[in-house]
């Protein structure tokens, strides 16, 4: 299980979302570059509501922040026993509850 | 470079529409009614208005430059505000230098949005591209997922409990009771509030604005203008403006008001104490709490405490927050929830609120905060408006 990040060349630091223009230095070489998948649970909430009716039988299901080792910080999927904040996690490309791609994240306990 | 305030201008005739839950109408009916109401109130004909700023999300992808050909409007100053909930005093900044500057004599600044069918699901999915990238695929539920977050952070940072929440909900509800235009007017029970359902944890029912149609408005002009016009009217002491603060920040904590509340207060020489009541953005009473403490009404951290301890409501002896009912109590018709404390504070500070009235109030803050692009609301605006006198 592997992440990858947009990734600045000249300035060598990553971001998200994904920019064609590095936020921190403007360059303009970004390149989707392997990076540790390791972070923390920031904030995280229990979804009960959805606007997609195709989501709601899925319900509920828990979305996190998570501060990856890098400092850069993405929205994932986490199972809600592990929304505790501080709780350290294994981010990885996978997919959510009705299939589509999405950023998954595991507690490294489990 | 020292603060200025804006000499000389007048702000008058504040107009709701009211507003409906789900509108038969389009979006140029509400933005035209506000403009009528406009015209028809302050008896400045259509042909004397130079100048115009809109904000509105399903106006899109129509500009304010359609407005002029649809209303018939020929103006020499126009603007488009893409701020959402900060569109109000930003609205007001912008049209008042415009007036200051001669640049324009008469500005009719407006908002509308309609809910109709799936507009609002159609709005979110057209939000933002960082939204539909990499905050759209986790769960499709529109703002409340990303104050969601938010709460969760601020509640476990302060020890902040749901009751603080709920107190800032149920003393808007207390004051949208007596706001004839207001969709939610049953006064509101701490215990209803905490028996809501869950939307997004911690995030329940009565913490969520209602999306629904409806439209708001205002006139800019010279003092000497409103005064010949005999309108009561609003000075501007003082007004910011600021856009991705703190982007360091891993969760939003606070608006950009930190960055800006000395100015504020400096160019109106007047500070948080003095203020007779305070219009927050209030799509999540979490972002009151943010506006209490960014705007130094008590310190970072202690908004909770604070909530505690003031009495919130129009009629009370503390802070009069959201006179109105804020959006928690009126719905939210999209950007128009930007406009939503200016005409509110206008009617204040000039007498003339359709609900209750803030004892001898003749000086007010106004802020707004909007436009989640990603993670966080990027856009924070405060003004400070103060009777005007002849
Ligand atoms: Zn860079």
């Amino acid at each position: 299980m592997n992440l990858c990040l947009p990734h600045c060349q000249v300035c060598a630091r990553s971001h998200w979302p994904s920019r064609e223009i590095c936020p921190h230095c403007l360059g303009h070489e970004i390149q989707w570059t392997e990076i540790e998948s390791s972070g923390s649970v920031v904030t995280a909430t229990l979804l009960h509501h959805s606007l997609e009716p195709r989501f709601r039988e899925h319900l509920p299901v828990c979305v996190a922040t998570i501060q990856l080792d890098c400092g850069v910080c993405v929205l994932v999927y986490l199972e809600p026993g592990d929304l505790a904040i501080g709780n350290r996690v294994i981010v990885s490309t996978g997919t959510g509850p009705t299939g589509q791609e999405a950023l998954v994240a595991k507690s490294v306990t489990r | 470079m020292t603060p200025r305030g804006y000499r000389h201008v007048a702000a008058a005739v504040p107009v709701t529409i009211p507003y409906v839950r789900r509108s038969e109408h389009g979006v140029y009916w509400w933005l035209g009614r506000a403009l009528g109401e406009l015209v028809r109130r302050s008896g400045i004909s259509k042909q004397e208005i130079d100048g115009l700023i809109a904000a509105s999300y399903t106006l899109r992808p129509d500009s304010v430059v359609s407005l002029t050909e649809y209303f018939g409007l020929t103006v020499r100053w126009l603007e488009d505000l893409p701020m959402g909930g900060a569109s109000g005093p930003v609205a007001l900044c912008r049209a008042a230098r415009a007036v200051e500057a001669g640049d324009a004599e008469i500005v009719a600044c407006i908002a509308g949005d309609v809910l109709g069918g799936a507009a609002f699901g159609k709005l979110m999915d057209n939000y933002s591209s960082f939204s539909r990238d990499a905050v759209l695929p986790y769960g499709i539920v529109g703002p409340n997922l990303p104050f969601a977050l938010i709460t969760r952070h601020y509640m476990e940072r302060t020890g902040a409990v749901r009751e603080d929440m709920g107190r800032i909900c149920i003393a808007q509800r207390h004051n949208g009771h007596y706001f004839p235009h207001a969709l939610l007017k049953n006064p509101l029970t701490m215990k209803e509030y905490l028996a809501a359902r869950p939307i997004a944890e911690p995030l329940h029912l009565f913490d969520c604005v209602m999306p629904c149609s409806g439209a708001e408005g205002f006139l800019v002009m010279s003092e000497d203008r409103a005064q010949a016009g005999g309108l009561p009217y609003a000075s501007i002491l003082a007004g910011v403006e600021r856009y991705n603060a703190f982007p360091e920040d891993k969760v939003q904590v606070s608006g950009g008001w930190p960055m800006d509340r000395d100015r504020l207060y400096a160019a109106a020489g007047l500070g948080p104490g003095d203020m007779h009541f305070l219009q927050a953005y209030d799509d999540y009473p979490v972002i009151v709490m943010f506006q209490l403490e960014g705007l130094g009404f008590c310190e970072t951290g202690e908004a909770p405490e604070f909530v505690r301890a003031v009495d919130l409501t129009a009629d009370g002896v503390g802070l009069p927050l959201n006179t109105g009912g804020g959006q928690l109590s009126l719905g939210q018709a999209g950007a128009v929830g930007g406009f939503v404390g200016i005409t509110e504070g206008l009617r204040q500070v000039s007498g003339q609120a359709l609900g209750l009235q803030v004892m001898n109030a003749t000086v007010g803050l106004v802020s707004g905060y909007g436009t989640v692009n990603f993670d966080r609301g990027l856009c924070s605006s405060a003004v400070i408006l103060a009777r005007g006198s002849a």
